[in-house]
């Protein structure tokens, strides 16, 4: 089993944010989970990368329950992230923020860093090699010396996405990665993320509300309504779902 | 002995809890700590003091300039200084306070001296005993000030339209904004209201410390200790915070050592930090992602 | 690129140059401006140190004047009652001020703003009543009274001397702060103050590293400490107390933050007009405050924002205005 939610519970104070929810995620492909707003998407992946932690289930990835690993460790488990609201490093630089990405792929050792030592730098070498490439895939290389928290939003969400790349993780988690893009921007977004399916055998989970993007590239969608998981299909099956059109009329309503 | 200890801590501790209040004020509307604030109480306590021994005016009269010099006061330094910095890192906010912290003190410096005088108090310095404790009339005086500031305080932000502004902009700023606050007349407010606060801290501790320009250095840190200790946004936990460290002081001098007071106290704050690191009456922020 | 080089490099060679030259610039006019510049160079230290933790990792410090004091105390300690080398002596001062940094921060792991700075402030009171109360060791207030170091037979006795003492440390620090701060755990560092949670999801040891980085600060601040104690020739309980806490804060603020050469300039600007204006009593703090809130008002982001950095020149690209609406109503956090 790739990845596997297993009745997971979680609240804030009385409000139920996920109610038992269970879903597996198979290995390769792309996996969409839709929702309305406040529905508990974005705490899913939350759960994922253990900032909050479910009173109640399990969170499997590749057999270990991730609720045993500190938050810390996961993206050495092979899970990289980014967020709905970006959280770059505001005042590195663009190449730094992807750097940090690659922390758990750098070898530690304050000492050796602190004097300059040759293989620490041999190493610094390679890791801004691989950021470069990185970089150009997303199309944003001319900006890597640039401060992030000075670029215009685009950039920023794609710099967001290409730290969470950094490392070649197993798992890519996406949080609403179109948000405030244009048609374009966002069409380049989907070849982009479909590349690195390809390309990469990286899984990537992505939360997203445009539809278009949704249903053009993912594998399997999972729906999620006031913190439960009403369907999980392939993109016709969820077209087709009573409960998942009911859940957006409503809204709509 | 313990109950005289303790009451004399609550003593102290009130006024610690008064500027503590001005402190979380502003902090809870401008998001700025100010460290200016003792220095500012401390002019105000000297301009009743210049009315009140050089220029021989009544002692209501006295205080109230002061209460008046205080408001409009704590004002300008706002819209002069802080107004300006809005967009500014938080740390040169504080920086910025700082500086006055010192130009204050050396224009009080420069007007009175360094020699401390001798302040006079609004009521008696009488003892009387409650129960097995002797304390002073003046020691009763400040609590129950204390207790009368802090229901005024608590009415004036249910009750009133800038107490509800006010707690609107600390809420939400933007949206304050947009709902047609205008936050530099509340920021204004605030300042002034604060700064009246700490001048009858002023007035209150000077009698019983002697007035000089230094007098309100070590009443300004521990307020500062005080509102973290009651989480630095929560007005209830700015007084039980100046409370608690009152009486712990005033234990530790008593029973274990005057020489190590403070480091005790720190001590004991930093153990209380460790266990609620969002202080006594703080909410601990989680960031939404 | 080479011409940003170039500058870059002419640069350095000036600020060595003068780096080099000002002892014997300032010597003709006599021996306040000797011991001004020393006493700088010294502060300078400080503020690297505290601005490596407060401007680069966001974590604000009230302690540092302790950390002064415990490497002034260590290094006088082991050459006085243990008789031995300045040059042990040295390092070992920023070995223990570094473990006990580790250690105060401990609790700043789980704590930051104003209660990191309460915990931390409460270090700078808690140290001058422990050094007064074991005078056992430390000679209460009467003091402890080390001297000067000599490199062989040759005693840094004069104010020139010494000062390249001070120099050579400044520029160690400075270039281990500069490699550290291009590697791994240097970007650690600034991710964690920049946004706590991405710096965790991207396997950032967040609690061990904010640890670390009090610890370095910590270590270096020991060594101005020791660099002190062997200049004055006096150690006692008072020589620094919180307002030099606060003071320093200001170097880093005056001079700007997550800057080395803010750093250095805040530090020489604030201790020169400090010393130079302490005759004139009264009117030396309005002087010294005054310098704070303009250098603030007109300066928001530090006197280094004087300085056009090379790259800034080149032309922005576009940038779409309507996007940065949002980022605009972020409220500042620290502290
Ligand atoms: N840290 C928190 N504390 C309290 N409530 C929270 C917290 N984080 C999320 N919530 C609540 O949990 C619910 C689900 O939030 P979540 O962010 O997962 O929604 P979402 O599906 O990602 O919505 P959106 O499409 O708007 O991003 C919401 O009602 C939200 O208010
Ligand atoms: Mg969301």
């Amino acid at each position: 089993m790739f990845l596997e939610f297993d009745e997971v519970t979680l609240r804030f104070s009385g409000l139920v944010a996920l109610k038992g929810v269970s879903l597996t995620v198979n290995e390769g492909g792309i996996f969409a989970i839709i929702g309305p707003n406040g529905a508990g998407k974005s705490t899913m992946l939350n759960c994922l990368s253990r900032i909050y932690t479910p009173q109640q289930g399990a969170i499997r990835f590749l057999g270990e329950n991730l609720l045993r690993v500190a938050p810390d460790r996961i993206k050495a488990c092979g899970i990289g992230r980014s967020f709905q609201n970006m959280e770059l490093f505001s005042k590195m630089t663009v190449e730094d923020n992807l750097l940090v990405g690659y922390h758990c792929a750098l070898p530690s050792n304050p000492f050796s860093e602190a004097v300059g030592w040759y293989k620490a730098r041999s190493r610094e070498r390679e890791a801004r090699e691989r950021v470069q490439r990185v970089l150009e895939s997303l199309g944003i290389a001319s900006y890597s010396r640039q401060t992030a928290g000075n670029l215009p939003y685009g950039i920023q969400k794609k710099v967001d996405v290409g730290r969470a790349l950094m490392g070649d993780p197993r798992l890519l988690l996406l949080d609403e990665p179109a948000a405030g893009l244009n048609e374009l921007e966002t069409e380049e977004l989907g070849h982009w993320i479909s590349d690195i399916k390809r390309a990469m055998k990286t899984t990537v989970v992505m939360i997203e509300h445009d539809m278009n993007l949704v249903m053009s590239i993912s594998d399997r969608i999972a729906v999620l309504d006031f913190g439960e998981l009403i369907a999980v299909g392939t993109p016709v099956e969820i077209r087709q779902d009573e409960r998942v059109i009911r859940a957006y009329l409503g809204q709509e309503a | 002995m313990l109950w005289q200890t303790i009451l004399s801590g609550l003593a102290v501790g009130s006024l610690y809890a008064l500027s503590a209040i001005g402190l979380v004020l502003i902090f809870k509307t401008s998001n700025i700590v100010n460290f200016a604030q003792g220095q500012m109480a401390m002019l105000s306590t000297f301009v009743a003091f210049q009315m009140l021994t050089r220029w021989g005016f009544p002692y209501w009269l006295a205080a109230l300039a002061s209460l008046v010099f205080a408001l409009v006061f704590g004002f300008f330094v706002y819209i002069v200084f802080l107004s300006r910095l809005k967009r500014a890192e938080v740390l040169s906010q504080i920086i910025l306070t700082l500086g006055l912290y010192l130009v204050f003190r050396g224009v009080a410096g420069v007007l009175w001296g360094n020699v401390p005088f001798t302040m006079p108090a609004a009521v008696s310095t009488n003892t009387v005993h409650i129960g097995s404790a002797v304390v002073t009339w003046y020691q009763l005086f400040i609590m129950i000030v204390t207790l009368l500031l802090m229901l005024v305080f608590y009415a004036m932000f249910r009750y009133t339209k800038t107490g509800l502004a006010m707690r609107a902009v600390s809420q939400n700023q933007q949206a304050a904004r947009l709902m047609g606050v205008s936050l530099t007349r509340i920021y204004g407010a605030t300042w002034a209201v604060s700064t009246a606060l700490g001048a009858i801290a002023g007035l209150l501790i000077a009698p019983i410390l002697f007035l000089s320009p230094s007098f309100m250095d070590s009443v300004a840190v521990k307020a500062f200790a005080a509102a973290v200790l009651g989480g630095f946004s929560s007005l209830p936990g700015a007084v039980l915070g100046g409370l608690v460290l009152g009486v712990m002081e005033s234990v530790f001098g008593f029973y274990i050592s005057t020489d190590l007071k403070s480091t005790f106290v720190f001590l004991l704050i930093i153990g209380i930090l460790y266990v609620r690191p969002q202080g006594l009456f703080g909410t601990r922020e989680v960031k939404k992602v | 690129m080479t011409s940003e080089r170039n500058l870059r490099m002419a640069r350095l060679l000036v600020v060595a140059l003068a780096a080099l030259a000002a002892p014997f610039v300032v010597m003709p006019l006599g021996s306040q401006m000797s011991y001004i510049l020393d006493m700088s160079v010294i502060f300078c230290i400080v503020a690297v140190a505290l601005n490596l933790l407060t401007g680069f990792s966001g974590q604000v410090s009230l302690g540092h004047a302790a950390f002064l004091m415990v490497g002034e105390y260590v290094s006088s300690l082991l050459t006085l009652n243990l008789n031995w080398s300045f040059w042990i002596a040295l390092p070992l001062s920023a070995v223990v001020t570094g473990i006990l940094g580790f250690l105060i921060g401990l609790p700043a792991v789980r704590l930051s703003g104003n209660f990191l700075a309460v915990a931390t402030m409460g270090f700078s009171f808690a140290v001058p009543e422990l050094a007064l109360k074991w005078s056992g060791l430390t000679n209460g207030s009467s003091g402890l009274m080390p001297l000067r170091p000599a490199l062989g037979s040759y005693v840094l006795g004069s104010d020139q001397a010494y000062y390249f003492l001070i120099l050579a440390c400044l520029v160690v620090q400075i270039i281990v702060i500069k490699n550290l701060l291009k590697s791994r755990t240097g970007r650690a560092f600034q991710a964690i103050r920049d946004s706590e949670i991405a710096a965790q999801s991207s396997g950032v040891r967040v609690g061990y590293n904010k640890a670390l980085v009090f610890s370095i600060s910590a270590g270096f601040t020991g060594i101005a400490g020791s660099l002190y104690a062997h200049y004055i020739n006096f150690v006692s309980p008072n020589d620094f107390t919180v307002q030099d806490s606060f003071l320093f804060l200001a170097m880093i603020v005056v001079g700007g933050l997550a800057s080395i050469p803010g750093s250095i300039l805040g530090a020489i600007v604030i201790n020169t007009i400090n010393q130079l204006s302490s005759s004139f009593g009264q009117y030396s703090i309005i002087l010294v405050g005054a310098v704070m809130v303009l250098a603030v008002l007109l300066f928001p982001k530090g006197l280094v924002s004087l300085r056009v950095p090379p790259h800034a020149r080149k032309p922005r690209h576009s940038s779409r205005g309507s996007a940065r609406v949002t980022r605009e109503v972020e409220s500042p956090d620290v502290p």
